[in-house]
């Protein structure tokens, strides 16, 4: 791997990992074309995802009927940067994102450590009936519409303890530790660590704990990553439970703060309200920019490559 | 194996700890206090409302100290309002709409309150016009309607000014018949190029502004066959008819918005961003309030008339009681709508409560009208008293409503009996049919609405 | 080393009688009692009560009566079911046809990018980010029917008169997928794109060595790695796409008459328009037949994959 060696910023083909193609193939006119080929798909997509989302980022500082207008104008014909100021008057964000970082916090750690277990159970331990197990979180990942009403009743009146969980976030987290989806992801990614490691480290003398902790856990950074992003932007925008369990009380994160507002006879008009949207989103850009390079950064410490 | 013990006795312990620490607020009466949550509690962004409330429920809780209030920002919401009724987490007092009674009532999500409102005497003092939109089949009464009104044709001022649909005084030409509204919504078109007309497509309100059109095109719905069966009765001349009005918006007047998704949201907001000229709707401040339009822009006239005469149906709030609300909180609800000037005793609280009620409206860009079109209590005397703090207040221009508040003529009806909101999904589908499809029969599709109305809904009803 | 990892395999083999299978298991069992007291909790708990009560009559959520199979026979004979039914299959179809693909030729071109990585990252995700109500309305605004719509005035540049889009029967679904891909397939890229760089890079080069082309070391040494991936990610799109609800809802509302109505929005409509929680139900346990099958076709599939 000599391409390894030149450490300079991504930016010359000398830096390329060895992939589909190398840093020698992509010197030969063939393949520099199917690069740059694939470049331009890739800058396409990118435009489209791109161009709709600032578009509608600035549709905010429009006039209502600007904002609505049909043909619709490319940019605000003035820029009000005082309404922003007017939105944050009007809600207390601050308030809201508070709540928001303890709901996802909690939620990002049922969604890493008890999915993360589990899966962890499913792919290497396999205790008796791991089979039976497995079919039956995966069934449920099929019948999730049907069970909302029973669910939230047995939140307001929580079988064999009789509570009442309303008010509080611990439904919210405990709905993330339940999640099939990730528990799947994490198995299928355990899966595919090879059990020659196990097994090495396990005739080196490791205990279950050191294999989990010096093993298991560094490999999966990737995976984490990925679920953590998830995790993250997930519970952010989710906003139909944590309305029925945190709405009306002083902790409701911002998803119900802007989905109350979207449904009641509030005092914000459309466009102040798409700029409270856009304001909102900000945060979720900016976690993501830090954290899809750590998946990247997945890449250097896998063991994978030998 | 230690490893795997402390993960499993620490995840226990984490989950029995956040469990408990769950535990938390119970409704009812606590040390001797009637508690009571009331709905629809305004929010942050209604700053000057709120702190309005604020003060009414200080000064309220220091005139009956036996009453503890908690706000709820809860608003009616299809989406949440059957999960929470079916957990019993609603509000003690909350408003629902008169197109939700009958599920509501039905499902048991609301409490009989017949008894104690006639121990009140205000099943007298409730216009009984009213009071029938409110009782179930058997008579029973689940709600005390906050305001009501009749659908009205509203029009945008500005845009028919454009257009030249101004009689030589310098007033708005208002439309008189359902054909003197198609012509009018085709000029528009022709003169602005924005639609003359926006009528709702989805989400069940194209069936609910339909049915007045078809109303007044003669069509019946349903009847109940003396076997207590209901019968399907909507495959007729007539309801074709009405359909090819609507048809004939789109495709002969060019009348109606291009896109053709339109929930009631999205027509609102085609009004108020004056992209189209007309909708049915009763008087609302949506437009203001939410999309910037001059309250003085709209003009609101009573329905069109049809061949068979001029329907209108009834829309509005009811409020309604949790269903396993007691006679004590209902009690409460009934002196805290006393207090703010809602409920049935109208005293001088009442009328300064009024009266902020209706500041902190105008501060707040909504809007105020000259009087109630249909009052609620229909003591006398009150009424002239509210309509003197109305006038007080009001910031339209009365002769701006003067047609629509003249019902010498109007048909007022309710809902449709039975199944009325499968209804209303039935005929979307026509109304979606005829404006997406110019060459889509009529006939055909109403032959087959009724049809499936009549299999899929009608014969399931138990 | 290879020999005394046999050699345990072996040992355990013999071993196995009831309570050393016990023994073997209880740490397993342990770690994942958490998860699956949630699992009985929060997912299978509420979903027996649903199923149980797909077969009474319900007044709001309260059980009056047992009717039997009347709620399932009230849903299947409605006149739409077959329709409906068809509609849910051609979502399906439509988004394994383009939103299954696209996520994954992008995550196989982005892992091969040296330039403007970071970026093609962050903007390919920006749609997941935004909220519904906003993307709504860039599609609105896309889809307009007249000369005001978007694709309209782009056909117009070329010379096309405008068309009518989301209130044309045969495209709506098709569109809705479309417009669903955009939103949300920046999640799965990303999911792919971490499964591509666990690929074993020295798998490539031996591959070039044995004279594999372009397509031949995807086709001997990426899928067959991503496979695992691949199939869980369809499985979960099929099921996503199936009880499809919110984006017909806030597009067409199944409209025009119905061409766009899937099995999941007349889920919606039973619970919450008509307040018929029973029919809901009997509609749930009916979508769960069907997908159980298609799991049954995944296991059978994973398996094969997995050995």
């Amino acid at each position: 791997m000599a391409e390894k060696t030149a450490r300079k910023k991504n930016t010359r083909f000398s830096d390329k990992t060895d992939g589909l193609l190398n840093y020698s193939e992509l010197k030969t006119p063939k393949f520099k074309l199917l690069y740059w080929t694939m470049f331009l798909g890739l800058f396409i997509v990118s435009l489209i995802c791109l161009l709709p989302v600032l578009w509608i980022a600035v549709s905010g500082f429009k006039e209502v009927d600007e904002m609505y207008a049909v043909p619709p104008t490319l940019l605000p014909q003035t820029w009000n940067f005082g309404r922003v100021c007017a939105v944050i008057a009007k809600v207390d964000l601050v308030k809201y994102l508070k709540n928001s970082i303890i709901l996802i916090v909690g939620c990002w750690a049922c969604d890493i450590i008890i999915n993360g277990l589990a899966g962890y159970v499913l792919s290497r331990l396999k205790p008796a009936g791991t089979a039976f197990l497995e079919t039956l979180i995966f069934w449920s990942m099929l019948l999730s519409g049907m069970s909302m009403v029973p669910l939230y009743m047995s939140f307001v009146d929580v079988p064999l303890l009789h509570i009442n969980l309303t008010g509080s976030y611990v439904p919210i987290w405990l709905m993330a530790g339940s999640n099939a989806f990730n528990i799947l992801l994490f198995r299928n990614f355990f899966n595919g660590i090879p059990m020659e490691y196990l097994e090495a480290a396990r005739i080196d003398g490791c205990t279950n704990l050191g294999i989990f902790s010096q093993i298991i856990i560094p490999l999966s950074k990737p995976i984490i990553m990925v679920v953590t992003i998830f995790s993250i932007i997930g519970t952010w925008g989710n906003f139909f439970w944590p309305y029925l369990m945190l709405g009306n009380t002083e902790k409701e994160p911002i998803s119900v703060m802007l989905y109350r507002l979207s449904s009641g006879s509030s005092n914000l008009m459309d466009n102040e309200y798409m700029l409270l949207m856009m304001l909102s989103v900000i945060p979720m850009i900016i976690i993501y920019a830090i954290f899809s390079k750590r998946i990247i950064g997945g890449l250097d410490m896998s063991g994978l490559k030998g | 194996m230690k490893f795997q013990k402390v993960i499993t006795t620490g995840l226990t312990v984490v989950m029995l700890t956040a469990g408990l620490a769950g535990c938390g607020k119970k409704q009812g009466t606590a040390d001797g206090k009637i508690t009571i949550s009331i709905g629809d509690w305004p929010d942050e962004t209604q700053t000057e409302t709120l702190e309005t409330y604020n003060n009414l429920l200080e000064e309220f809780e220091k005139k009956y100290p036996n009453i503890k209030i908690t706000p709820d920002t809860y608003r009616y919401d299809t989406k949440t309002f059957t999960m929470k009724a079916s957990a019993k987490q609603l509000p003690t007092m909350y408003i629902a709409y008169f197109t939700e009674l009958n599920k509501i009532i039905k499902a048991g999500h609301a409490a009989d309150i017949t008894d104690i409102m006639d121990s009140y005497g205000m099943t007298e003092a409730i216009n009984p016009k009213l009071l029938d939109l409110v009782k179930d089949d058997g008579g029973r009464i689940y709600g005390i309607p906050t305001s009501a009104y009749a659908k009205g044709l509203a029009i945008n001022k500005e845009m028919f000014r454009e257009a030249g649909l101004v009689n030589e005084d310098g007033s708005i030409m208002i439309p008189d018949t359902y054909s003197e509204m198609a012509e009018y919504a085709g000029k528009v078109k022709e003169k602005t190029g924005k639609a003359g007309f926006v009528m709702c497509t989805t989400d069940n309100c194209g069936g609910w502004n339909f049915l007045n059109i078809a109303w007044s095109f003669g069509v019946e719905f349903m009847k109940q066959n003396s076997d207590g069966k209901w019968e399907a009765t909507f495959d007729t001349e007539n309801a074709v008819a009405a359909l090819q009005f609507v048809k004939d918006l789109k495709w002969k007047y060019n009348a109606l918005p291009d896109n053709s998704v339109i929930d009631q949201q999205e027509s609102h907001k085609l009004f108020g961003t004056n992209q189209a000229a007309m909708t049915f709707e009763g008087p609302s401040d949506d437009y203001s309030r939410k999309y910037g339009m001059e309250v003085s822009n709209l003009l609101e006239a009573r329905m069109p008339a049809g061949e068979y005469g001029r329907y209108a149906q009834m829309g509005g709030g009811i409020r309604m009681f949790a269903p396993d609300s007691t006679p004590e909180q209902i009690d409460a609800c009934f002196k805290w709508l006393d207090f703010i000037g809602a409920g049935k005793e109208f005293d001088e609280v009442s009328v300064t409560n009024k009266e902020k009620n209706y500041q902190t409206i105008l501060s707040e860009g909504g809007m105020v009208l000259d009087r109630e079109a249909f009052p609620v209590w229909i003591n006398e005397e009150r009424v002239a008293k509210e309509r003197e703090i109305a006038a007080k207040y009001t910031n339209i221009d009365p002769k701006d409503f003067e047609s629509y508040y003249n019902f010498e003529d109007v048909i007022l009806k309710p809902e449709e009996p039975v199944a009325c909101q499968q209804l209303y999904s039935v005929l979307d589908g026509c109304i979606q049919a005829v404006i997406t499809d110019e060459k889509a029969d009529c006939k055909e599709v109403i032959k087959n609405a009724c049809h499936d109305f009549q299999v899929n809904h009608l014969d399931k009803e138990s | 080393m290879a020999k005394t990892a046999q050699a345990k395999q072996y040992k355990l083999k013999k071993n196995r009688n009831l309570s050393s299978v016990v023994k073997r298991s209880i740490p397993g069992w342990l770690i994942i009692l958490p998860s699956l007291a949630l699992f009985v909790f929060i997912v299978w708990r509420p979903i027996a009560i649903g199923i149980r009560y797909s077969f009474f009559s319900l007044r709001g959520f309260e059980p009056v009566e047992f009717v039997g199979l009347k709620n399932f026979k009230d849903v299947l004979t409605d006149t739409n079911f077959i329709q409906t039914l068809q509609n849910t299959l051609q979502y399906v179809l439509w988004s394994m046809i383009i939103g299954f693909p696209l996520p994954f030729v992008c995550a196989v071109m982005m892992n091969e990018m040296v330039h403007m990585k970071g970026y093609f990252k962050i903007t390919t995700y920006l749609p997941v980010v935004v909220p519904a109500i906003a993307t709504s309305l860039i599609w609105k605004m896309v889809y307009m029917d007249g000369p005001g719509g978007l694709l309209n005035m782009v056909l117009y540049y070329f010379g096309v008169e405008p068309m009518q889009w989301l209130s044309n029967k045969n495209i709506a679904i098709l569109l809705i997928i479309i417009s669903t891909t955009w939103n949300g397939f920046g999640g799965t890229l990303i999911l792919y794109l971490g499964a591509l760089q666990g690929v074993n890079q020295e798998l490539y080069e031996a591959a070039r060595l044995d004279g594999a082309g372009f397509f031949g070391r995807i086709c001997h040494v990426m899928i067959p790695h991503m496979r695992g991936m691949l199939l869980l990610m369809a499985i979960r799109q099929i099921i996503g796409i199936f009880n499809i609800t919110e984006q017909p809802l806030a597009m067409t509302g199944g409209g025009p008459s119905g061409a766009s109505m899937s099995l999941g929005l007349t889920n919606y409509f039973y619970a919450f328009k008509y307040g018929q929680y029973e029919k809901s139900l009997a509609l749930g346990v009916i979508v769960f037949c069907i997908l159980a099958i298609l799991t049954y076709v995944y296991f059978k599939l994973d398996k094969r994959v997995n050995e």
